[in-house]
């Protein structure tokens, strides 16, 4: 227990509340976005499955690929390739150069960009334009883009998402941290929760019994979330224009790349392939992203991101030369040498994105994420239904009602356009964004016609179930495999998935059959609130 | 099975045993719940039950298996939630 005066502790009760309440509705969206996207790569491959299961980048093939894909480009996009495995399961092969749109002032890249068969290798997809337009025209990973995106930025244009975001992670951070304080008997009531007493202590119980657990990963990913938030919409920016004269590229050269003398004179590539060998048999693991900057020149430099091995949660990083195809180094991801900054940098992509040891911790990272959308839910709707009452706070409890129901539905609609669209034949990225609208106004139109809050509730997510219930078929008749199909082809994925949408929309249907009293006493007070009086 | 796997699923279980008897005898729970049929557990021993729940990550963090001590912790989080949610959910229902 902490003590804290009666002042101090109503100050801070104040402060959890109030940012929870502010920007709670936007945070529980950050949250809940955040939550699916932990399932990136598996909603990408279950909305568009290839034939069989293939998840990393082959090891052999890629040389002829690359060299096959680099004859029938542009000359000036060979200045850089990357491959990877991509969300939908595809190979990306980007073939690009840098340069400023025309009326932009944010450097970015142009060039081709093809999606590999990542079995035979074989060009399933080709693409030519301006980075942001490629990812527009890219369909298997439509799904899973949408999720992301709104988790990242609110499908804000940038910086403006990333800064929005990176403050819902520090505001996260503070709710966590003052409710950690406020909470006078935290270890006490670990196992405390009154399911039989008046509504205004269960709901009160099952908010800090989620958030008690949930504190330390709240904090850990709230501050990593900032962190990604805030590094590419405050800080690259800021170091460039302080140390670098505006230019960003230059920043992330020193900062990521390989110095290497400019030397422009034509030189054969060496065999990627045998790179590929060469690094396996140096880590034991296998690469997952390759990036080869100044293709057909003497400067050529392959940059090698291996796969972490199992039992380690950071990954090698290896340079080649890529007109000798000698081994260079291994190098830190910062900087040149290694360096206390690069071992922390390291550790914060798998504590935020969970994908450091496949379905294992993805599963707790999902669950986790869940308990953090679950205390935000619980909070908003506390301190708001406890209040509305009074003048304005009526508004602010539909509101909570408004968001936390109606988010998933219209997340759980997005997936209904994803299938829908093929089949009307409309573009599936604009049908994505036109359903996720309408379905928030439709949710809307239910809030500010539906009176009673328990009834918005339920019929809320009544819609959410019934959607749910739908995406499954909905996939299987726009296309997509039937569950033999998908067994017999290795897609455990596919049945998983629709599997779980099937079971979470009958919950859903299943919750919104039972009602609940939304009215919480006025007259009486939490325990926190009685020890700040 | 993986290496991860295997000693997340052996850590987790050994936390578990632990966790659900700490939590079924928790002297705040059995008194906010009315329960007269069980009797608290002593502070001594409540520390020992601690010290047995934790012990797997601890081991698992000496080891340096450092995915696994990730899983392990943020499982039991979630597992201790959940546990807390269906020991008053049996409550509620036994005094129905």
């Amino acid at each position: 227990m902490i003590a804290l005066s009666q002042g101090r502790t109503k100050e801070l009760l104040a402060i959890h509340g109030w940012s929870g309440v502010l920007l709670g509705l936007l945070l529980y969206a950050v949250i809940l976005t955040g939550v699916i996207a932990v399932f990136a790569h598996e909603i990408g491959e279950w909305s568009a499955p290839l034939p069989y299961a293939e998840h990393e980048l082959p090891q052999q093939g890629l040389d002829a690929a690359m060299r096959a894909r680099a004859s029938e480009v542009d000359p000036a996009y060979v200045d850089d390739i990357s491959f990877f495995s991509d969300t939908a399961g595809r190979i990306r092969t980007f073939f690009h150069t840098h340069g400023t749109k025309p009326g932009e002032s944010t450097p970015t890249d142009r060039g081709v960009e093809f999606d590999l068969d990542p079995r035979t290798l074989a060009v399933l997809d080709r693409r030519e334009g301006w980075a942001d337009e490629l990812h527009e025209q890219n369909l298997p990973a439509a799904l899973a883009d949408f999720f992301v995106e709104l988790h990242v930025s609110l499908h804000l244009p940038n910086p403006w998402g990333l800064l929005v975001t990176g403050i819902l992670g520090l505001a996260m951070m503070v709710a966590s941290v003052t409710g950690f304080l406020v909470h006078r008997h935290l270890i006490r009531e670990l196992f405390t929760l009154r399911k039989k007493k008046d509504p205004l202590l269960v709901k009160r119980d099952a908010h800090v019994i989620a958030g008690t657990w949930n504190l330390p990963f709240a904090f850990v990913l709230a501050f990593t979330g900032s962190y990604f938030s805030f590094a590419g919409a405050f800080s690259i920016p800021a170091v460039a224009m302080v140390a670098f004269g505006g230019d960003q590229e230059k920043l992330i050269e020193t900062v990521v790349g390989v110095s290497v003398p400019e030397n422009k004179t034509p030189a054969p590539f060496a065999n990627l392939d045998a790179m590929l060998a060469d690094a396996k048999a140096r880590t034991g693991a296998v690469a997952g992203f390759v990036s080869i900057s100044h293709y057909g020149r003497a400067d050529a430099v392959v940059s090698l991101s291996m796969m972490p091995l199992e039992g380690e949660l950071a990954s090698d990083n290896l340079i080649y030369n890529g007109a000798t195809g000698a081994f260079v180094q291994q190098k830190p991801f910062l900087g040149q040498t290694p360096s206390l900054g690069n071992d922390l940098f390291l550790l914060m992509t798998p504590l935020h994105f969970g994908h450091f040891a496949g379905i294992w911790s993805k599963a707790v990272w999902f669950a986790l994420g869940f308990a953090g959308a679950y205390v935000t839910l619980t909070g908003m709707l506390l301190w708001t239904t406890r209040r509305q009452h009074q003048p304005g706070w009526a508004k602010l409890a539909r509101a909570a009602h408004w968001m936390g129901y109606g988010l998933p539905l219209a997340l759980a609609a997005v997936s209904l356009a994803r299938f829908a669209a093929p089949l009307l034949d409309v573009d599936v990225r604009a049908a994505q964004y036109a359903t996720f609208i309408g379905a928030a106004l439709l949710a809307t139109a239910i809030a500010l016609k539906v009176r009673d809050l328990d009834a918005l509730r339920r019929v809320l997510l009544a819609g959410t179930g019934i959607a749910l219930l739908l995406a499954a078929p909905l996939r299987y008749l726009s296309g997509g495999p039937g569950w033999i199909t998908a067994f017999d082809a290795g897609l455990a994925t596919v049945i998983a998935l629709d599997v779980a949408l099937l079971l979470a929309g009958a919950l859903c249907i299943a919750a919104a059959r039972r009602a609940k009293p939304v009215t919480l006493p006025m007259n009486e007070r939490l325990p926190e609130e009685a020890s700040a009086a | 099975m993986s290496l991860t796997a295997t000693a997340v699923t052996l850590s987790l279980i050994s936390s578990l045993v632990p966790l659900l008897m700490l939590a079924r005898r928790d002297p705040k729970r059995l008194r906010s719940s009315a329960v007269a049929t069980l009797k608290p557990h002593s502070a001594a021993s409540r520390q020992m039950l601690t010290v047995a729940a934790l012990l797997p990550g601890a081991t698992l963090m000496g080891l340096g298996y450092w995915p696994a001590f990730l899983i392990w912790l943020g499982g039991l989080t979630v597992a201790g939630w959940a546990l807390v949610q269906l020991l008053a959910a049996r409550r509620a229902q036994r005094q129905r």
